[in-house]
């Protein structure tokens, strides 16, 4: 992959195609990843509302990022595997985790993952920040051992990239020439020094452990990152834009307010700093898919 | 004549043998590849089988432990080192948070078979960083096993076991006996990981050990006969799962009990012995059951290793207080 430091675009805040924007993909994979979009958002919101109520415990919202998960899920083939972070329900259900085994977790009801990892690619929800990225080069050495044409994905946040496991990880995939994704999702709520105040951002600083890298933007970019990286085989580092609008936890009721007004609506789905409107269609990926060939008329 | 085996050679063999018996099995850390480990365990190793399966890392060992729970997920089984006790710390996040609970957290569905190779303890005249008593911290995590052998032959057994076992197992091995030797036939049969051994029969009073204070603990016993009193020796060799019939049957057959370790005392395996024993055999006491331990302080430098270390004399003497109570 190119270096960038600009981010990857395909499509403009207003909705105009930018450059090439043939990524390969059929009507049915569009319509299907704004399905995965859309339901992934009006999940995330009853699960806020499940956690108000005292249904779940914690419940890490990811509103905002639904394009960066979904778009990079949607990438993988089936012989690929996911480990997530805490934050990865829209790529959970991309990956076939059934919502509610994957709610267990945060019912309270049962630690990691209620849901069978091998069955669905999908690992176990870490919390220990930054931990999983070693598990996933891990697999990525695994699946080398055995020649297999695969790869893992790893999503880690902004923050766990302070973490020392995620320099340690991304060397450890560079010497082995892994084929492992490390996907770092900044959704403006590292804790706590905020991006700009540390050392030069995820993409810049992949370059110490020598690994390729991509800054997309929104869900086909993410996509088309994704896929390149698969096909290419190379070693990855990715840092999707997506800004969280709900805030770190749940708890944060005042930033979640408060964030209302500045999210940046990866999806397309530009939501009013009033009350949530649950499962909002329209936006900037409808205008762009109503002008593309791919849109049914 | 039978053959002859430092634990070095037997761990060695241990390696070659399971490397040998299941090709999904790999060795990597930090040097074990071409130099053969700092210990010369894995000497050999990457000739036989290869740089794919014998290999190398960098020095990252939170990276190191957490890769191998990848390539379990992707049908590997792993056999880990630890160059030394003392730089096995920043692997604790990895096999606190992961190691041990990944079996629980996945509902049972994924094994993660994996041996961590420690070389542990103190007796060498280290540098500081060189001789720690880490097992505490592992057999206080629940869903690890933990393991130390005190002789060659044991060794082997036990590193074939621990790397045939569905779970995570840390092996502590003992580097002050790295050099020593026992004559006999590398088997895995024997006593399982879960079971002591008794080394020695005695009915005056129980010693219970593990690891390297295992000789000295025999040497004590011999002292101790010369004046009398029978010593039984149990070596624990598996602290998780522990073998509490042998610790409760030693407390009731000789009613009075000594617990040796180097690790200092509070929180050591000694109190966990001591509680033991009370809740199996407390109306058998004869005694209040006695710890000598390392002290609670840091590893000392090597001018005061000794004067750390439970010393031969140390332990006879806490026995014959205890006989004579």
């Amino acid at each position: 992959m190119a270096e960038q430091t600009e981010p990857f675009r395909l499509l403009s805040p207003d909705g105009a195609p930018v450059g090439d924007t043939d990524v390969g993909l059929e009507a049915e994979d569009l319509r299907a990843l704004l399905r995965w979009m859309i339901l992934a958002r009006r999940l995330d919101r009853e699960c806020i509302a499940l956690q108000r109520q005292g249904e779940l415990t914690v419940y890490p919202g990811f509103e905002g990022q639904e394009a960066a998960q979904v778009g990079s899920a949607f990438a993988l083939g089936p012989e690929d595997f996911v480990f997530p972070s805490f934050r990865e329900l829209a790529a959970a259900l991309v990956r076939g985790v059934d919502a509610v085994q994957y709610l267990w977790y945060h019912r309270g009801t049962w630690h990691g993952g209620p849901y069978d990892p091998r069955a669905t690619r999908f690992g176990p929800i870490c919390v220990p920040v930054a931990t999983q990225i070693a598990h996933g080069v891990g697999y990525a050495m695994g699946l080398k051992l055995d020649g297999a044409p695969a790869c893992s994905l790893t999503y880690f946040g902004d923050g766990s990239a302070s973490e020392g496991d995620f320099h340690e990880a991304a060397n450890l995939a560079a010497v082995f020439a892994a084929t492992a994704i490390l996907f770092c999702q900044n959704n403006g709520w590292a804790i706590s020094a905020l991006h700009g105040r540390r050392s030069e951002p995820v993409p810049q600083r992949r370059r110490g452990a020598a690994l390729a890298g991509a800054r997309p933007d929104r869900a086909l970019p993410h996509l088309a990152g994704g896929t390149g990286a698969r096909q290419r085989r190379v070693r990855c580092g990715v840092r999707a834009g997506g800004r969280n609008a709900g805030g770190r936890g749940p708890r944060r009721d005042h930033i979640y307010a408060g964030a209302a007004g500045r999210v940046d609506f990866r999806l397309g789905l530009r939501r009013p700093a009033g009350v949530p409107r649950a499962g909002a269609g329209g936006g900037a990926r409808r205008r762009w898919l109503s002008r593309s060939r791919w849109w049914p008329r | 004549m039978a053959e002859s085996f430092t634990m070095v050679a037997a761990l060695n063999a241990a390696l070659r043998d399971s490397l040998e018996h299941d090709d999904r099995l790999l060795v990597f850390g930090e040097d074990v590849g071409r130099a053969g480990g700092v210990f010369r365990v894995t000497d050999g190793l990457q000739d036989a089988f290869g740089e794919q399966r014998v290999f190398d890392t960098p020095i990252a060992e939170a990276a190191i432990a957490g890769a191998a729970i990848g390539l379990a997920l992707a049908g590997w089984k792993s056999v880990v080192e630890m160059q030394f006790d003392g730089f096995s710390y920043p692997a604790l996040d990895q096999v606190i948070s992961h190691w041990a609970k990944f079996r629980q957290r996945t509902r049972g569905r994924v094994d993660l078979p994996i041996v961590m190779r420690i070389p542990s303890f103190g007796g060498i005249k280290g540098k500081e960083h060189h001789g720690e008593s880490p097992e505490t911290y592992y057999v206080h995590t629940a869903g690890l096993k933990v393991v130390v052998p005190s002789t060659p032959l044991d060794a082997y057994r036990l590193l074939r076991l621990s790397i045939a076992d569905p779970d995570p197992v840390i092996f502590l091995e003992p580097k002050s006996r790295y050099w020593s030797k026992e004559e006999g036939a590398l088997t895995v049969d024997g006593p399982r990981i879960g079971e002591a051994r008794v080394l020695r029969e005695g009915a005056d009073c129980a010693i219970v050990t593990y690891g390297a204070m295992v000789t000295r603990v025999l040497a004590a016993a011999d002292v101790l006969a010369a004046e009398g009193v029978q010593a039984r020796v149990v070596d624990l060799r598996s602290l998780v799962p522990l073998d509490l019939s042998a610790v409760g049957a030693a407390a009731r057959d000789t009613g009075r009990v000594v617990v040796v370790h180097e690790a200092p005392k509070t929180l050591g395996m000694g109190a966990e012995i001591a509680a033991t024993v009370m809740e199996e055999a407390f109306d058998y006491l004869q005694a209040p059951v006695a710890r000598v331990t390392g002290w609670n302080v840091p590893y000392p430098p090597a001018s005061l290793e000794d004067l750390y270390l439970p010393s031969v004399e140390r332990i006879a003497e806490a026995a014959r207080r205890t006989v004579a109570y």
